[in-house]
């Protein structure tokens, strides 16, 4: 057997965890470097992933199958297709720049190191992971450390914010093991092999039924509006790092969840419940960004900008074209940098205010202007400018999604406006009006924060230049997906994109 | 001959019980000595040994009234699981408090005799005297801490209440005996399942259900729980609480499953209805709970629910959830009455002596978030496959409704374990001493964690046993 890369990326952090767990808590500068070098070393490995994946030969790669659970006919399946790779490498991302975001911890470094790693071992697993008891063990997996990570390392209400969380997880958790009990024992095949369960044909009204409870399951974790409420507590009360992850990761798990197993099994479903669905991202995209508006504290506001953002994600998966759906993964990988970046900033600022309120601050680009400037790219990618990634995601959203509901598609385009207003106003309060005399002698980034910017501003610039990267790659992972919906073209044509000029 | 090497095991056992009560006879019995238990465990281990080989056996013997099977076989193992769990820590918690080691341990290996006879009995009889065999040796444990009113509180309470279950169970099986003439599984099942049964075979077969629904915390023979667990010594109530319910469940299996089989349409619903209601109640009433101990019974009533779910799935992946659920949670549950014993008790288990354990110390912080997550059903630890295999086994068998509800119902369990867990990790403790704990609690803790993880992540070997086993459920 050759050397199982994709285990080993999603290994990495956990076996950084290990050794961490055998280190005496006073060696925190030791902690904190094991911890950097087991994210990069799946940081690398990722970056390998995608630059290795054969996409002339497309379908899942680098497959490592063991018998973990024959009485159910239970695999230990991992491996990566155009999504997984993607979205690998954006939980590398985030796990990497989030070590480097947490240096500055002080209190309970050993365990919190440990929680961390965990939790990206987790979320990379769910990616991976090609068996579906195995995606839900992953996904499960990732409650507990995020519990943790809020409840002791946390700020604003952090108890209450981590039981609201777990609670509402375990939630959507339950509802998604029901529908995949059902949905196995409906399909009969005594096997949890994704790629198996994907080309049994469920008859329409299992397809209607189980697609509705499933996505029901994941839509908890996306979170769609009205099962959002304890995301911008939970990801306010989080620690920097605790959010980037949460809001760049995390986020993704239920959408994920929603195109790899609702949509993938039962199209016929898909069809039936997607106008709802449409529906209901809208509200998200909307509903979000006002609520967003509103917000006087600077990480409240980047939490319920992150729901909106997220409502794109699932208007294009509800229309179901090649377009939408290949701009609703590219939003996750987009998205995904752009609001770990946002919450990094929002994160040292506070390091160095003590205040999250914007209001409180101003004029801070006078003081640190590195900070100033990585923030206002990260507004600016925000509200999609064209050469940041989120440009290509919402631009192939809107492309795909116009088409099958013009109204729902105009009403969030609106929400570009609203993201504009609230993001650039962030920016002038907080960096620009006239600098407040007791943050005169304030600091700008030191070293690593510089690492944090400089990785997740390359990537975000870079796929913001050459998207085809990887929407090629998500557009071959969506091919098998797509193959099953009836309306959609079975082949992948991205030459809306190459229409464009200058970039195929 | 043969027979008689059919209960080795429980020879061993019960021998080892009786030199333990001969040696206390003839020596001082200072206080402080642990050996009694250690020598105990001992005999556990021999006896686990023994047990082992029994494997593949599937010999009815003693006149039909007793069965070895994979079935019997592998609850004899959870019996001696948890009582050499139990044997490992107790001294720690026993021997300061002037308790002799040596009684406390001949009674839980007389109690582990019982529950390694249980699950064979094959007749009215012999189950009725394993049964007894199990309540009397706790009658003793619950009460034994001389001098001191709550566990002699408890120990009353289940007296009487266990005394009363166990005479409305007698009721039932002597209605049974005189409408069948038998008081052999195998005969009732033949003279129940010709014809229409009478109604008064229904009402004893809810009489065996309610003397031994006290057993396995089934609502409403539920109430004892909560006070015996706070009344009781740790040790006892973590012998009680995984593995006088586990044989009880054997016994369960045999009888529902095969004797009133002809009455499943009579018992299946109500046992259905009385699995969500154990459920709500168990998960429910945790909530305000400030007693961790108290808290650990009622989640006891919760998990009693999951198990009741397979039991009415019933077939083969039900009762072999039910064999899988007994043995991962008697794991998970000694390791949570192991910490607690190791340093709560002088506070009585109140939530407020947990606070900062995790400072205090690590390690039984650590073992204790384990047990809890793995109550909690979080993967990959050993409680999450156990619940799989439950919900699993009750939409096989189309219970898809109420498998629903009692997984909604189960995501309440969440807060008030992860409560516990915030306590020790997120709260200051009120004293900064470390606890400091002896090697006998240390082993059974490791033990008790290996099992709580390897038997998650590697679950695949031991539910191919428990299916293979559960094949034999009928006889």
């Amino acid at each position: 057997m050759s050397f199982p890369v994709v285990s080993a990326t999603v290994f990495a952090p956990l076996a950084g965890a290990l050794i961490i767990s055998c280190i005496p808590a006073s060696r925190k500068e030791v902690i904190r470097w094991v911890a950097a070098v087991a994210t990069g070393i799946s940081f690398i490995l990722s970056i390998y992933l995608v630059l290795a994946y054969d996409l002339s030969a497309g379908g899942v790669q680098f497959i490592e199958k063991v018998d973990w659970l024959p009485t159910f006919g239970i695999k230990y399946f991992m491996g990566a297709d155009g999504i997984s790779v993607v979205l690998l490498l954006l939980t590398a991302i985030v796990g990497f720049t989030g070590v480097f975001a947490s240096w500055g911890i002080q209190n309970r470094v050993k365990e919190y190191f440990i929680t961390f790693l965990a939790l990206t071992f987790a979320c990379a697993g769910v990616f991976a992971a090609f068996d579906l008891f195995l995606l839900f063990v992953f996904f499960e997996l990732a409650v507990l450390p995020k519990y943790v990570l809020i409840a002791v390392w946390g700020s604003t209400k952090k108890e209450y914010a981590a039981m609201k969380l777990a609670l509402y997880l375990t939630l959507g958790g339950a509802i998604i093991l029901l529908g995949i009990l059902c949905l196995y024992f409906v399909a009969g095949l005594n096997t949890m092999d994704i790629l198996v369960l994907a080309q049994h044909s469920f008859t329409h009204q299992q397809q209607v039924w189980l697609f509705a409870l499933l996505t029901l399951g994941f839509a908890v974790q996306v979170p769609i509006v009205p099962l959002h409420s304890w995301l911008p507590d939970a990801h306010t009360g989080a620690p920097t790092a605790g959010s980037m992850i949460l809001a760049g990761v995390v986020m993704k798990l239920g959408a994920y969840g929603i195109i790899r197993v609702a949509l993938w099994f039962f199209p016929e479903g898909a069809v039936v419940w997607a106008p709802l669905i449409a529906i209901f991202a809208v509200i998200c995209v909307v509903y979000a960004a006002f609520v967003a508006m509103g917000q006087k504290d600077l990480k409240y506001m980047i939490a319920n900008s992150s729901i909106s953002h997220m409502g794109y994600s699932v208007l294009g998966i509800a229309a179901l074209s090649v377009a939408s759906l290949t701009g609703a993964v590219f939003q996750f990988f987009a998205h995904g940098i752009m609001a770990a970046l946002n919450f990094a900033l929002a994160g040292m600022t506070y390091d160095r205010t003590h205040t999250r309120i914007m209001a409180a601050m101003g004029g801070l680009a006078k003081v640190m202007p590195v900070l100033a400037i990585a923030f206002a790219i990260g507004a600016l990618a925000s509200v999609g400018l064209p050469g940041t990634a989120s440009f290509w995601a919402e631009f192939s959203v809107f492309v795909g999604s116009f088409p099958v509901f013009p109204l729902w598609a105009i009403l969030s385009i609106s929400g570009i406006v609203f993201t504009a207003y609230y993001m650039l106003r962030a920016v002038q309060r907080v960096y620009f009006e006239p600098l407040k005399k007791e943050y005169a002698e304030l600091k700008d980034a030191v070293w690593y924060d510089w690492v944090v910017i400089s990785v997740i501003i390359f990537f975000i610039v870079a796929m913001g230049v050459y998207p085809s990267l990887l929407m090629d790659l998500i557009g071959s992972g969506l091919e098998p997906i797509l193959a099953g919906l009836p309306e959609a073209k079975p082949a992948i044509d991205l030459g809306w994109l190459s229409a464009l000029g200058g970039v195929k | 001959m043969m027979s008689v090497g059919l209960l080795l095991p429980e020879i061993i056992v019960g021998a080892a019980g009786l030199i333990v009560l001969i040696e206390r006879l003839f020596s001082k019995g200072e206080p402080g000595r642990k050996d009694a238990a250690w020598f105990g465990a001992a005999a556990v281990l021999v006896a686990l040994f023994a047990t082992f080989k029994l494997f593949g056996t599937n010999v009815t013997a003693f006149y039909g009234s007793y069965r070895v099977d994979d079935l019997a076989v592998f609850f004899k193992i959870v019996a001696l699981a948890a009582a050499g769990l139990t044997l490992l820590f107790a001294p720690d918690f026993l021997a300061p408090r002037g308790v002799k080691t040596g009684d406390f341990t001949a009674l839980v290996l007389f109690a582990a005799g019982g529950m390694m006879l249980l699950p064979s009995a094959l007749d009215f009889i012999t189950l009725f005297i394993s049964l007894e065999l199990i309540s009397i040796s706790f009658y003793v444990m619950i009460a034994m801490q001389r001098g001191e009113v709550r566990p002699a509180e408890a120990g009353l309470k289940y007296l009487l209440l266990s005394g009363m279950a166990s005479a409305i169970l007698l009721y039932g099986m002597s209605l049974i005996y005189g409408l069948t003439g038998s008081t052999y599984l195998a005969a009732i099942r033949q003279a129940l399942s010709a014809g229409e049964p009478p109604i008064l075979a229904g009402i004893a077969c809810l009489m065996i259900l309610a003397g031994l629904g006290f057993k396995i915390y089934l609502v409403p023979f539920h109430m004892w729980a909560p006070d015996v667990y706070e009344g009781a010594s740790s040790p006892t109530v973590a012998f009680l609480a995984s593995g006088s319910s586990a044989a009880a469940l054997a016994a369960v299996l045999r009888l529902f499953g095969e004797s009133f089989a002809g009455l499943a349409g009579l018992w299946v619903p109500i046992l259905l209805i009385m699995a969500v209601i154990t459920v709500a109640v168990g998960n429910i009433v945790a909530l305000p709970q400030t007693n961790v101990k108290r808290l650990l019974a009622y989640s006891s009533i919760a998990h009693a629910g999951y198990i009741l779910l397979a039991i009415v799935a019933g077939g083969r992946s039900g009762t072999a959830a039910v064999m899988y659920y007994s043995l991962l949670y008697a794991f998970s549950v000694v390791a949570a009455f192991g910490v607690i014993s190791a340093f709560a008790e002088t506070s009585g288990g109140d939530i407020r002596s947990f606070a900062g354990l995790a400072r205090r110390a690590p390690f039984l912080a650590f073992v204790m978030m384990v047990a809890l997550a793995s109550l909690a059903g979080i993967p990959p630890l050993a409680g999450f496959m156990a619940k799989f295999a439950v919900f699993a086994a009750a939409v096989q068998a189309g219970y898809i409704m109420v498998a629903g509800i009692a997984l909604l119902l189960s995501v309440i369990s969440i807060f008030y374990y992860f409560q516990v867990i915030k306590v020790m990790y997120v709260e200051e403790p009120a004293e900064a001493t470390p606890i400091t704990f002896g090697l006998g609690t240390y082993a059974a803790l490791l033990l008790g964690l290996a099992g709580i993880i390897m038997l998650g992540v590697v679950p695949g070997p031991l539910m191919h046993i428990a299916q293979v086993a559960a094949g034999f459920a009928r006889f």
